[in-house]
């Protein structure tokens, strides 16, 4: 339906009159030159071009997700340089940058439209459960390096900004099914309205899924990964006045998650991973109001809540194989419970201005107030509260050359301040080309887990000695990480047609890593976990993107990642035999990070409502620091193919019409693996039908 | 002693003028639509001109209404309409000569084709509001030279002339047929244009859905090029537009040419008009703009190539 008019061409675009003004609905009138407007980008809307931003960033729109053929949020960020994803099982994705030390990316934070979604207990985020499905995504911005002075504490290594689609840029109504192998079956619903002074939408989703297939040669465990989430969402903009808006956005999920194992393994301790259903509950309401003071100086204040409900029961059984001795100590069926209530309340203020045409400051202060309740994982039921205050400067000294400084003082849970400083000098050797250098430093506070962690179970009673099942005991006392980065980077536009480049060299030091320490427990029949600040860590490499577009109908995503990591431990313990694990563990650590890594997007439209989406993905062998087992070099291609019909359609949405869409996962069929050995990742179909008002 | 006949010489000839002129005051009636701002600038900015121009012309000003009525006061022998409201009534309650101002060009075309039957005897002109096309794309050409292709939204039921491309200049016009598929039309124009052009369309153009638009492109990475210094506040990358002052100024010598020889000239476009930018968003979009002078005087220089 385009028409593109070419010189030397008259067209004359068809008859009839507009309507003009109030008085007169027959003639156009001059009220459309004279018409008082709102400022819509104002100071804070306004966000600073790839190439003057104070770290490197990558930015994936909506196309890219769209021919991802991603079904998660988590797969998405296989497009992000030297980011690692992975699976624990199959309504467990991992996702860190940097590679991976445990199955808690730690060191980053993550927000969705500004709201943490990085959650106590643990320090995680869980993504199969979110109150978000991922139609509902516009673009997802990551910051690579340190942003604690713009993002706050935890944005240790990067920062993943996850942006919603406006109330108002939804179709009118569409809806979605999803049929797959391993028992995909997804159900999608959206629906908006746009009014004078506000507009809304809301989404109703259902996913479901088999999870993985297990490794029926290895092991003789079946895997029991099944999941089912079903979630709202809803996003209302409400604009009083011209210079007022207030955003409310509302979610909900609940998810059902099989964990454990039908049959017991003969050496677990006594304790079993029962099969069980997880359940899982997640809310949020958030409220965002933005006044506009002319043009120059906005005003915002952002309050949100979250709320998440987890049960997870599990009960032992008697050890069937296991020594007399454990026989007579864990002969009964003990619960473990796991469950969990947590709440989190953030309220933050934000002034933006421009202080002159050169100038803009951006600052404010928040308080944070995350509680839990985990009677089998923490030691009490802790409240935390943090306290932060931040101020970036972005100073555009010459028109070649912008300086980004800024920083951030926190007073966390622990009654512990820390100021996070960062400073970035953008130079545009031409217009096109920019070199960046930055330094920064960054902290992560210490989890609930680390700080109050406590999971025990009373086993028997034997000859006067009470048994235990004594997992975590952590002793406290910790303070945060430290993250020292420095980088340089080049961000270059290759052509007319926007095609980028963005390369990057960095040299990362994080001193106390706070990881595993184990102490005594005569009565436990484990031995029991602590932390402690362990280990100094660097991490240096290269990393890059290159953004091509071959036309206006195709392009090219490659990101490449090349890393090297070593760490060494911080500390000597009077216990030799932890000191040899320590330095175990140092030696293990260069293997967290995959040498190289690397991954490609093609995406390309083609006469007809045709559209072709494929990605090709690399990584280096890697170890997790939990895990087992070395990831070996993992390799796979992914497409998906879509034909749309009827209405009108565009690379990024359909409305009216529809869509019919094949996605092959791992169509080269490797068998790989990735963090867990237990899983095998094989070749899945899946369709999708898509069909629009 | 030479001062003195200089100053005599001097008054005697402003007297004589005067005498003159009084003989033939030109009697000039200023409607205005109403007694909002931009009629209010327009008319001070006109009895300012006419003050300079030292013609002799008395203005009697007047609001549209539906008392408004040819006899009042002195004989008339020019209108001056500004804006669609007077221009309708001036063409139906009086008989002299009329000259619409800060009207849009399709108002008043379609104005005079409904009053075609009536009088058609009578002298009317018009000096638009809006830019001519080649000016608008001209613009364009010289403050985004990388920016080729232009996309441009409207409502199905809104009448466009489009004009000559420049060269090496394409256009990407596609009209919304209903309020449902107002986004999917602005998705499909952003994804496949280099910069948006607002056309004066109140069915788009409305000011909640200007919201949405420059939202929209805003995310596209698409500037958007506005109509007014509305837009720029708003947050169009640009705007090209003309001040009731410049059209005043306009007007002001359309009236004392009208003095002269009592002829209307045809309808035109403004001459004056003003560019205005917004160097904020210009940066944030990562597009290097020149200042305001730069890019008129690469307009200039581009018109007299076309010549």
């Amino acid at each position: 339906m385009k028409k593109f008019w070419h010189r030397p061409l008259i067209a004359v675009l068809l008859a009839g009159m507009a309507c003009g003004s109030a008085w007169a609905a027959d003639y156009p009138s001059e009220q459309d030159y004279f018409q008082e407007l709102p400022v819509v980008l104002s100071a804070s809307r306004l966000s600073q071009p790839i190439s003057e931003t104070p770290n490197a960033m990558t930015v994936i729109d909506r196309e890219m997700i769209v021919a991802s053929g991603a079904r998660n949020i988590a797969d998405v960020f296989k497009l992000v340089p030297s980011m690692y994803v992975g699976y624990e099982n199959g309504h467990t994705p991992i996702v860190s940058y940097r590679g991976i030390t445990d199955a808690y990316a730690r060191r980053m934070q993550v927000l969705v439209d500004g709201r943490s979604i990085y959650l106590p207990i643990f320090g995680q985020v869980d993504w199969a459960e979110l109150p978000l499905d991922i139609g509902d995504i516009e673009r997802i911005e990551v910051v690579r390096g340190p942003s604690a002075a713009s993002h706050g504490s935890n944005s240790v290594q990067g920062v993943i900004n996850i942006l919603t689609r406006q109330a108002s840029a939804v179709p009118k109504a569409q809806a979605s099914v999803s049929k797959g192998d391993a028992g995909v079956s997804d159900v999608s619903a959206r629906f908006g309205g746009v009014g004078e002074d506000w507009d809304y939408r809301v989404t109703l989703a259902s996913r479901a899924d088999s999870g993985f297939d297990p490794i029926s040669s290895v092991f003789t465990i079946p895997l029991n990964d099944n999941s089912r989430t079903q979630l709202i969402n809803t996003r209302i903009n409400y604009r009083p006045t011209g210079s007022d808006s207030l955003d409310i956005q509302l979610g909900y999920s609940d998810s059902s998650r099989q964990l454990g194992d039908q049959n017991p393994t003969p050496s677990s301790n006594g304790i079993f991973s029962t099969l069980r259903d997880q359940k899982v509950s997640s809310d949020f309401e958030q409220f965002t109001w933005l006044h506009t003071f002319g043009g120059d100086s906005d005003l915002q204040l952002n309050y949100y809540h979250i709320g998440r409900n987890t049960k997870d029961e599990r009960y032992s059984m008697p050890c069937v194989s296991c020594s007399p001795d454990l026989n007579l100590i864990a002969s009964g069926s003990y619960p473990v419970f796991d469950d969990a209530v947590i709440h989190r309340h953030d309220l933050e203020m934000q002034h933006t201005l421009h202080t002159s045409p050169t100038n803009r400051v951006v600052w404010g202060m928040g308080a944070r107030h995350d509680s839990a309740t985990a009677p089998n994982n923490l030691r009490y039921s802790p409240t935390w509260r943090e306290y932060r205050l931040f101020a970036h400067d972005e100073w555009r000294i010459a028109p070649v050359s912008l300086i980004n400084i800024g920083a951030m003082a926190e007073k966390n849970a622990l009654g512990q301040t820390r100021v996070s400083p960062r400073i970035s000098y953008n130079h545009h050797l031409t217009p096109r080309d920019t070199l960046r250098a930055s330094v920064s430093i960054a902290y992560r506070n210490p989890e609930m887990a680390e700080e109050l962690g406590n999971q025990s179970v009373r086993l028997n009673n034997v000859a006067g000695k009470q048994w235990t099942w004594h997992n975590i005991s952590a002793a406290g006392g910790l303070g945060p990480e430290k993250a020292i980065s420095r980088e340089i980077g080049y961000v270059g536009q290759l052509d007319e047609a926007g095609s980028t480049l963005d390369v990057r060299a960095f040299h990362d030091q994080i001193s106390n890593i706070i990881w595993v320490d184990p102490v005594a427990d005569p009565n436990s029949t484990v031995t029991p976990k602590s932390f402690k600040s362990d280990f100094n860590a660097f991490y240096s490499g290269l990393e890059g993107t290159l953004n091509y577009k071959l036309g206006v109908r195709s392009r090219l995503t490659v990101n490449y990642s090349h890393q090297v990591a070593g760490a060494s431990p911080s500390r000597v313990s009077p216990v030799a035999s932890v000191n040899a694990s320590l330095i175990s563990y140092a030696n293990k650590y260069s293997q967290t990070v995959p040498l190289n890594s690397a991954s490609m997007l093609l995406s390309h439209d083609f006469y007809g409502g045709l559209q072709l989406g494929a990605g090709f993905y690399h990584i280096d062998p890697v170890r997790s620091l939990d895990a087992g087992l070395m990831q070996p070099l993992t390799r796979y291609l992914d497409f998906r193919v879509a034909q749309s019909f009827g209405g009108w359609q565009s690379k990024k949405g359909r409305s009216g019409g529809g869509e019919i869409a094949l996605v092959v996962k791992n169509a080269l069929s490797d068998h790989y693996f990735d963090y867990s050995t237990q899983t095998r990742h094989k070749r899945r179909t899946s369709l999708t039908a898509t069909l629009g008002l | 002693m030479f001062r003195q006949s200089t100053i005599l010489l001097f008054s005697s000839a402003i007297a004589l003028l005067a005498t003159w002129a009084q003989a033939e005051t030109l009697n000039v009636r200023l409607v205005l639509s109403d007694s909002t701002p931009p009629y209010q600038q327009f008319s001070a900015a006109l009895n300012q001109a006419l003050a300079a121009s030292k013609a002799d012309v008395a203005v009697i000003e007047s609001q549209a209404g539906p008392h408004t009525q040819p006899g009042e006061g002195a004989h008339t022998d020019l209108v001056i309409a500004a804006g669609m409201k007077a221009m309708e009534l001036a063409i139906a309650k009086f008989d002299v000569p009329v000259l619409g101002v800060m009207i849009p060009r399709m108002g008043y075309e379609a104005l005079l084709e409904r009053g075609s039957s009536q009088k058609r005897s009578k002298a009317t002109s018009a000096i638009y509001l809006d830019q001519p096309w080649d000016r608008r794309l001209s613009f364009i050409q010289a403050a985004l030279p990388k920016h080729k292709t232009v996309g441009l939204l409207y409502s199905s039921d809104t009448h466009i002339l489009l004009p000559r491309l420049p060269r090496g200049m394409s256009l990407n016009a596609q009209s919304t047929r209903s309020a449902e598929n107002f986004f999917a039309t602005l998705e499909s124009v952003l994804n496949n244009s280099d910069v948006l052009l607002v056309i004066p369309d109140s069915e788009i153009y409305s000011s909640s859905n200007v919201r949405n638009i420059l939202l929209t492109s805003y995310r596209h990475q698409v500037p958007l090029i506005g109509i007014s210094q509305a837009y720029v506040n708003a947050g169009a990358l640009g705007a090209i537009f003309s001040i009731p002052e410049q059209l005043a100024e306009q007007t002001g010598e359309m009236i004392v040419s009208f003095a002269r020889n009592r002829r209307l000239p045809e309808p035109q476009y403004p001459k004056l008009f003003t560019i205005s930018l917004n160097q904020q968003v210009a940066h944030s979009l990562g597009i290097v703009l020149d200042s305001p002078e730069a890019i008129r005087e690469r307009m200039d220089k581009a018109g007299e190539g076309r010549q």
